[in-house]
Order: C-alpha cells, then structure tokens, then sequence
C-alpha cells in the first residue's frame, strides 16, 4: 500500500539536503531548519538546549507526518542573535556537553582501543583540520573561548 | 547574514541610533535609509545598552569623534546588557570599521554560522556515575544534565546501536508445522554476536574495501527418530566464507540431551552436496566439445555422427543423479564428527583476514548461544527455533545484515533501557512529630514497598520517620494520599530531580553492555555532528557566492 521503503528512514532522498534553513517571511528573526532522517532523539535535545538561550523566544520541534523521515525544528530570537546562530550555538554546547559526558565515562569505562575507529578518528580529524583551514574563524572557536580574550585582538590598543 | 548577527535592517537603526547619542549633527545630515560600508579595522568602539538594550552615552573616544564628521566606529559587536551580563554579539575579531557613506551599499553578508563569536558557551557539565557494569547489565547515574539529554541517550542505546540479525531467509525445503514467514521470523530474532558490526556496512551504504554487509548461515536438519527433534540456534551453521563453523560435537556432547543424531549431520551433509550438484541447468553432454586432437567424444556424439540425430543426448542432470547416488553413498560414512570442526579451530580464512585488517580482537558473527557454549561449556541452553516431527526437514539458507532497532526490533541491542529519576523527598518533622507512633507507622506502611525496601523508614528507637532509600520511591503518591488522610496535607513533599538520572541498562548479549555505552554517546554526538556540517554546507550552498 502507501508503505514507504525501509531504507527510507535512512537514505537522503536524491537531491535533497539533510539540512534546510527557511527564514520565516513574516516575523523577524524567526526561521525554521528542516533536518532529514531525525527524529524526536534530535529534535527535542536541540529544542532544549535552544531553550536555555536567553536570546531565543521560541523554539520547538516537530515531526510533521510520522511517515516522512523529517523533523522540523522552528526558531525565533531577540535582535541579539540570529536564529541561526541560536542554532549553532546550541549545537555546539551540545557537543561541548557530550564531550565532557565522554570524558566522564572514559575516566570510569575506558572507551576499548581499536584501531579501525583510530584509523576513521584520524581520518575525521583530517577533515576537520581541512576544514577549519578553509574556515580559521570555525576552528578557532571550536577550540575553545577566551572570556578573557574578550575585544582582542585589536580592542582600544589605538586609544 | 553579517558577521555581526544583526539583521540589516536593525543594524542601519543601531548606527542611526548610535549617531543620535554620539553626534547629533550627522545624524540630522545622514540621508535616508543609511547605507553602510564595512571595512576592516582595530578600532573600536564600546557602546553600552541598558537591561532593555537601548543604547546608553557611549564611551566613545574623543579621538574618535575628532577623527573625522564623516566616519565613525563603531563594534557593534560589543553591547552590554546590564552591569553584570556581558556578551558579545558579533565577530570581534574582525572588528570591522564602520563607515558612513551614502554612495556605497552593504558588503555582501556572510554566513551566521561563521560569527561563532557571539558564542558564549551555555552548557552543563554532565557527569556519569557508573554503579554496576557487567557484560550484560549495568547501571550508573547520569547527573547534571537534563532529560532529553537521558532520553536522547536512552533512545539511541535502544534503536540506533547497529547489531547484526538474520534479515533475509532462502527457503530449499521446509516440512515442518510452521510456515516459512513464521520461521523466518524466528530466525531473525536470534541473537547473533555483534561485535563485527561495526567493520560491516549497511546493504544500502557505501562500501569500502574489506568490509561486507552480509553474514550467510546455512540450517539443514531431518529428523529421522520417532521422537520429535528441537532444532535450535546451534544448527545454524555459518558459511565458511564469512564466518565461524560452529560449536563442536565434544560441547554439545556436554549439553546432554540435545546431542543432534549423527543422521541428521550427515543428511546434512548429504544435501550439501546436492546443493553443489544441482547449481547446473539443463546442459547436455552434447555441449561438451572435446579436443581437436583428442579422440575420445562423448557417446551422444559419437553416436548421433553414426545414426543422423536420432539418438537422444544423455541429460547432464541424469549424470548427477547418478553422482548424487554416489556421493550419498559416500555419506554414510561420513560422520558429524568430520563435519564440525575442533573448537580452536574456529576461523576460516575471510573473516580471519577482515579481523586482521580490522584489528584482530573483534568477535565473529554467531549465535550468542553458540558463543555462550564455547566460554561456559554445557550449561548455556540453546534458543529453540522449532521442533521437527518425524521426516520432516528444514532446508534453507540465512542472510544476517548490520541494522538498527528503528528498522525492526530484531537489531535492538538491549532487552531493557531506562532510566528513573531521583525523588527529593523532605518531610515535615514539625508536622511528623505532631503524629503517633501507629500514625507513623501507619504512613510508613502505606508506601507501597516489598518486605526488604520501602522508601520510608520508622526507627521506633528515635521516633522518627528517615528517608534512607528515596530511589525506592515509586512517584505513586500514595504517602501523600495517606498524609491528607491523617489531616496533614503538608507531612511529605516530595519532587523529582530534574538534573539526576538512574539508569538501567540490560544488554540481550549481542554486545557487551560497556560497548553500547559507548557506541550511544558516540552515535549522538555523530548525529550532531553531521548536522552541523550540513548547516554549514546549507548556508555556503544559500550564501556562498557571498561569502566575504
């Protein structure tokens, strides 16, 4: 009948992005990101971590029909960001968190070495050294943030 | 987007603003709407905004204003809300000069996602406790993160751990009582060890070299006693060609009763060959062509030269029957001591090469059972698959793929997943004190609890009613019931931690419980992961021909 292929919750229909960001046309600083092949284990991590944002005024998740492997997750902000920002913020506090999470177990459960996952470690690093050289700006933040670094370089060194 | 993160329209309205405070008269000239130009600079300006974000007397420099009447800087990327929350809006380190020029419009914007400047990390420090961690069970607390966090977590150890099943079933013979959906079915909830599912991929996936996506087993077995026989997970055998044989006769001479009758073997045997025979259709011998030099034809030709086409070709298939009768023949000497291997003898040369490549310590692909019995002898008990009446026979042959629990529950790695929280529990010794010794008892009672654990506790030595176990609470309100019906409404309050979660994890054996820790936290930090670079490639995909 209208059963969709299993492979359909995990292959990206051609032609289509993972990814989608759709600025809302008629209320500022509102947007929504349409995220392919996720489901309610994303969608609502993202919408909690969006919502402990200060600068975010609404932001929710849904899955619009349960057939179609999609999941939508609708922001709005304040002027002081956008909500795309919002976004990969929240993203990379999500991240930051599920580091702190890995270093936790590793301590207690050393995470057993293998050297295949070694092999595609070092293959992801590459990529993202390639990446943050195509990007300093990326890299750099990701490598962390220096409250301390706050208006350099540059700041009032003139005055 | 501008690296400042503030939509075009409301930047114009900051400098428009930012003229008013600092020079009135530029302001006034400033044609309408402002067009701004940016350019790269060190200099900067810090405006301060009040709680409401309105801008406040800047503490502009003098020799900015100096500078000149037409140009000004202005960092918009640095705006104070309130005294002691600062953030930072946009990119700093690109402080860029802002100048006014009627003439010129925007520079093209860049992506948001670049300003990662204005991030100011806002995230928890989560912690594991690991309580219990055995091969198959553990338990540990999750704290000081919140539950979609612990659900996140809970939901990818259930369906997104990749395992390995039987997910595709070639019937050749089944005379059995159940169907062959039924027992396919069956088949694929075996559990097979998994450890190997990592190097494998999915069928639909890319394939790199050295990895496969199908593990093939093969289960042939006739019951030829007049008691009926349990074909279980340990007459699945697998193919030499991807993976272990299986557990020896000296093991399941250990398991007793459910020693399988050499016969059965050997008819395995048996139909294996026939198997390899009956690969061939219907060629003739006639399709044999022999050497030029070679004198020797098949009888058909020789014969057809003789009497014109009338002799019949002799079917290749009547020589295999004539083989078949042969080989079986052959079979009954074969016994199924020569058809199982010794139990060190357990890989066969594809999978050993894979390992090698893949590290060396990864566990082959088969039924846990069978795994089980290597490590523990003859007490594990097999999973019955089916019982075979007498002459009845299954025939067939079993695909095993990489898959996850979402696609069907067959590939969830665990039997159970959850995680509880923390009641916070804090009791009214005022109000406590106010009851009798049987009113305490009375309440203590009334928490559903079993003859070891209960949540309250009454020491009749200090008369006082203690919480020692508050993970045994069940959030069933019943104390709170019992304390309004004692007429103290506020005896308990009782609440749950937000931020500490218990949980409880229970593997089905297919992969250490340890590993689908891990591959969990790995597997959502991955998800988010791509999504970022899919943002990423999103916004260069929208705004890459203008990217600065």
């Amino acid at each position: 009948m209208n059963q969709p292929d299993r492979y359909s919750r995990f292959v990206l229909p051609e032609g289509k992005d993972k990814v989608e960001f759709h600025t809302d046309t008629k209320i500022k600083n509102a947007g929504h990101y349409v995220i392919r092949l996720e489901d309610h284990t994303v969608g609502n991590l993202i919408r909690q971590q969006l919502h402990s944002d200060e600068a975010v005024v609404f932001a929710g998740y849904r899955i619009p029909h349960p057939l179609d492997p999609l999941m939508v997750v609708r922001i709005q902000t304040t002027d002081a960001k956008m909500p795309q920002e919002a976004m990969a913020h929240a993203l990379n506090d999500l991240r930051a968190e599920i580091s702190e999470l890995k270093a936790s177990l590793q301590a207690q459960v050393p995470r057993p070495e293998d050297p295949a996952q070694q092999q595609q470690q070092q293959q992801y690093m590459a990529q993202q050294q390639q990446q943050a050289g195509m990007d300093p700006t990326y890299g750099q933040q990701q490598g962390g943030f220096n409250p301390g670094g706050y208006g350099a370089p540059g700041g009032y060194g003139g005055y | 987007m501008h690296p400042s993160g503030y939509p075009r329209e409301h930047r114009a309205k900051i400098i428009a603003q930012f003229l008013q405070v600092t020079c009135p008269v530029a302001a006034a000239l400033a044609p309408r709407p402002i067009a701004l130009h940016w350019v790269t600079s060190t200099e900067a300006l810090q405006m301060d905004t009040d709680e409401h974000g309105r801008l406040q007397q800047p503490s502009l420099p003098p020799a900015c204003i100096a500078a000149s009447n037409v140009q000004y800087w202005a960092r918009i990327g640095t705006l104070r809300y309130g005294a002691n929350n600062v953030r930072r809006l946009a990119l700093t380190h690109t402080t860029r000069r802002c100048a006014y020029e009627g003439s010129s419009l925007w520079k093209a914007p860049t992506s948001p996602c670049r300003a990662m400047d204005t991030y100011r990390p806002n995230h928890r420090h989560p912690k594991i406790t690991i309580r219990k961690l055995e091969d198959d069970y553990a338990e540990f607390i999750l704290s000081d993160t919140d539950a979609s966090v612990a659900n996140a977590l809970r939901r990818i150890m259930i369906a997104e751990v990749p395992t390995i099943a039987i997910d595709l079933v070639d019937f050749e013979n089944n005379t059995s009582v159940l169907n062959d959906e039924f027992l396919a079915h069956r088949l694929g909830l075996i559990p097979l060890v998994s450890d190997f599912a990592k190097y494998m991929v999915r069928p639909f996936e890319d394939f790199a070299e050295g990895q496969c996506s199908e593990v093939e087993f093969s289960l042939n077995v006739k019951c030829t006693e007049g008691r009926s026989l349990d074909v279980t997970d340990l007459d699945l055998i697998p193919d030499a060609n991807h993976s272990v044989v299986p557990v020896t006769q000296a093991l399941m001479k250990q398991q007793g009763g459910s020693v399988k009758p050499a016969a059965a073997a050997a008819a395995a045997a048996a139909a294996a060959a026939a198997a390899a025979a009956t690969g061939v259709g219907g060629a003739t011998d006639l399709d044999l062509i022999p050497d030029a030099n070679h004198s020797v034809v098949p009888v058909t030709q020789a014969l057809m030269k003789q009497q014109g086409g009338s002799a019949k070709p002799v079917a290749q298939q009547q020589q295999q029957q004539l083989y078949r009768q042969e080989q079986q023949q052959v079979q009954e000497d074969v016994t199924d001591l020569d058809l199982i291997p010794d139990a060190n003898h357990s890989v066969v040369p594809v999978t050993q090469a894979l390992m090698k490549q893949q590290g060396g310590s990864v566990k082959p692909v088969v039924p846990v059972t069978q795994a089980l019995m290597k490590q523990q002898g003859g007490s594990v008990k097999p999973v019955v698959l089916l019982k075979l009446g007498r002459n009845q026979e299954v025939k067939l042959r079993a695909i095993a793929r990489k898959g996850i629990g979402k696609d069907h529950a067959k590939w969830i790695p665990v039997a159970t997943a959850v995680f509880q929280y923390v009641a916070d529990i804090s009791i009214n010794q005022a109000l406590m004190d106010e009851l009798t010794e049987e009113q305490k008892q009375d309440f203590v009672n009334s928490n559903p609890h079993t003859a070891t654990r209960n949540a309250f506790k009454y020491d009749p030595a200090t008369r006082q009613v203690t919480v020692p176990e508050p993970e045994a609470y069940a959030f069933d309100e019943e104390v709170l019931k019992k304390a309004a019906e004692l007429g103290k409404p506020g005896l308990v309050d009782i609440k749950q931690r937000q931020d500490t979660f218990i949980f409880r994890v229970e593997g089905t054996g297919v992969l250490p419980v340890k590993e689908i820790l891990w591959q969990s936290i790995e597997i959502l930090d991955g998800k988010l992961a791509t999504i970022q670079e899919k943002i990423q490639e999103w916004e260069t995909k929208m705004h890459g021909d203008m990217v600065m």
